[in-house]
């Protein structure tokens, strides 16, 4: 039972990485670029 | 068929359907609905690509000349062409496909809209190699728009049916994927064309055959996770509200029925108001800061402030649906179009005051409503025509989107032409144009206030077709 709940959890983990990587990365070069300019 | 079975449960009939087949996507009873909204977002994310399309404007017209433009090359007036044709197809294919994109369910048509986006990009590389214009407009324009239009409606339905609880930041959560898009595509197209451009090309046909296959994988990924609920499946420990809301119906209305009430035109006024207001400053963000605050902000100033106002897009569009579920979709519209208005009517003040950041804030606060307003959208015609035909019903309110792409760019710009060829300086000519802002927000308020409640006699039979 825990296997699966430690399973289950994981799985959550891998999807919101697959599309919350690109997009923080996105962000983050958004952001620096912004910070850089605005100096 | 077990809980854990990497397609859901659905029976025999499942097991003869195919691998895209709604039926193959029905999810468990104790399914973690949280596992779907990654599905919306990638494909959200990729289709965003759109509203960093302009990065490759310029590399178009260098496609023979490599540093520099050079005779035969394609202009820029004819490459720009390339988005508008984009987005008069997503218009009109969401608007035709809706219906289908219901029946076929989400991982058919996510399936879809991946094959069209990812192939607008292989077909308009090889317009690219080719040097043919027509097949760079047919790929990334129709093609690649088809994708933009199936795309963008293809988890709506299926988040607002995961979420019946909180309609508004689930629709929210996707549709920020779509503004979240550029600002991965924008960085992402420039490293490509960085990394593949040598002595002989610029590294834009390249670019868009590698971005072809990343976004068509990225998408499919979406279209494999997805899962639409089992039927009358509802959250855990939630019941619907038993004392009824005025705007909140529990109803169905039809998709053919729907779009001729009243409501519906009511609301698409509504999001063509909003839209126009928001998406006239965004295409002129650049040439406006630096008309209004001349000498102090230079072009590269200007490409960051588009940049911000990706970002309050973005940002607004999660947290502006997510507020819209504990204020209600018409007091949220309501807050749009009167902060809206008090904040356009302020910009020429604070552009005469001469402060930069109290003008960024503005065109951020503007620019969150803007995004707000498309995340928004989709939780207020549920609660008006119910969850029953709400993606293809989206799919033709978005129409309002593409009269507004036209509606908003050519009003900022030829307001501000006109008022420079009468004399006015470059710093006050945008002043009219914010007050006629102001104007549509007030049409748009307006609209907002006359929507009811569709009458009962519109309220969909199960009996019927």
């Amino acid at each position: 039972m825990a296997r699966l709940k430690l399973a289950a959890l994981v799985k959550l983990a891998a999807f919101w990485l697959v599309v919350g990587l690109p997009l923080a990365w996105g962000v983050t070069k958004t952001v620096e670029n912004a910070i850089k300019l605005f100096q | 068929m077990s809980a854990t079975a990497p397609f859901g449960s659905a029976g025999d009939a499942s097991s003869r359907a195919g691998i895209l087949d709604r039926t193959r996507t029905v999810a468990p009873r104790d399914y973690n609905r949280f596992l779907v909204p990654p599905a919306a977002l990638a494909v959200h994310l990729a289709i965003g690509q759109a509203y960093a399309f302009s990065t490759f404007n310029l590399p178009l017209t260098k496609l023979l000349g490599i540093t520099r433009s050079a005779p035969g090359d394609w202009l820029l007036k004819d490459v720009v062409w390339t988005f508008s044709i984009a987005i008069l197809f997503l218009g009109l294919s969401a608007a035709l496909f809706g219906r289908w994109v219901e029946s076929a369910g989400p991982r058919k048509a996510m399936a879809v809209a991946a094959c069209c986006f990812g192939g607008g990009f292989l077909v308009s590389a090889l317009g690219i190699h080719l040097h043919e214009i027509d097949l760079l407009y047919l790929g990334y324009g129709v093609l690649g728009g088809c994708g933009l239009g199936i795309g963008y409606i293809s988890p709506v339905s299926t988040l607002i049916k995961w979420f019946p609880d909180r309609p508004g930041m689930a629709t929210g959560m996707a549709i920020m994927g779509f503004g979240g898009g550029a600002l991965i595509a924008a960085p992402l197209s420039i490293f490509l064309m960085d990394h593949f451009k040598t002595a002989d090309g610029n590294g834009v046909f390249e670019s868009f055959v590698a971005m072809g296959i990343l976004y068509f994988l990225f998408m499919m990924f979406g279209a494999a996770i997805v899962r639409v609920p089992p039927a009358d499946w509802r959250p855990s420990g939630w019941t619907p509200s038993v004392t009824p809301k005025k705007l909140v119906t529990t109803a169905n209305v039809h998709v053919d029925v729907a779009w001729k009430t009243r409501q519906f035109w009511l609301l698409w006024g509504v999001l063509c108001m909003n839209v126009t207001a928001g998406i006239g400053v965004l295409s002129q963000a650049s040439p406006m800061i630096q008309e209004m605050f001349t000498g102090r902000v230079t072009a590269a100033g200007a490409a960051s402030f588009v940049g911000l106002l990706s970002l309050f897009n973005m940002g607004g569009r999660f947290v502006w649906a997510s507020v819209s579920d504990y204020l209600g979709r018409k007091n949220t519209y309501f807050v749009f179009f009167v902060l809206g208005i008090v904040v356009y009517a302020l910009v020429p003040s604070i552009g005469r005051a001469g402060s930069t950041p109290l003008f960024v804030l503005a065109f951020g606060v503007i620019l969150s409503m803007y995004g707000g307003g498309f995340a928004t959208i989709p939780a207020y015609l549920r609660d008006i025509f119910g969850t029953m035909h709400v993606g293809a019903i989206h799919g033709r309110l978005l129409t309002a989107w593409a009269a507004a792409g036209v509606l908003g760019p050519v009003l900022v710009s030829y307001i501000r032409d006109f008022q420079i060829h009468n004399g006015v300086p470059k710093a006050q000519a945008y002043s009219v144009t914010m007050y006629i802002m102001c104007g549509l927000l007030l049409i748009g308020l307006l609209c907002n206030s006359a929507i009811r409640a569709v009458s009962p006699e519109l309220h969909h039979r199960p009996a019927e077709k």
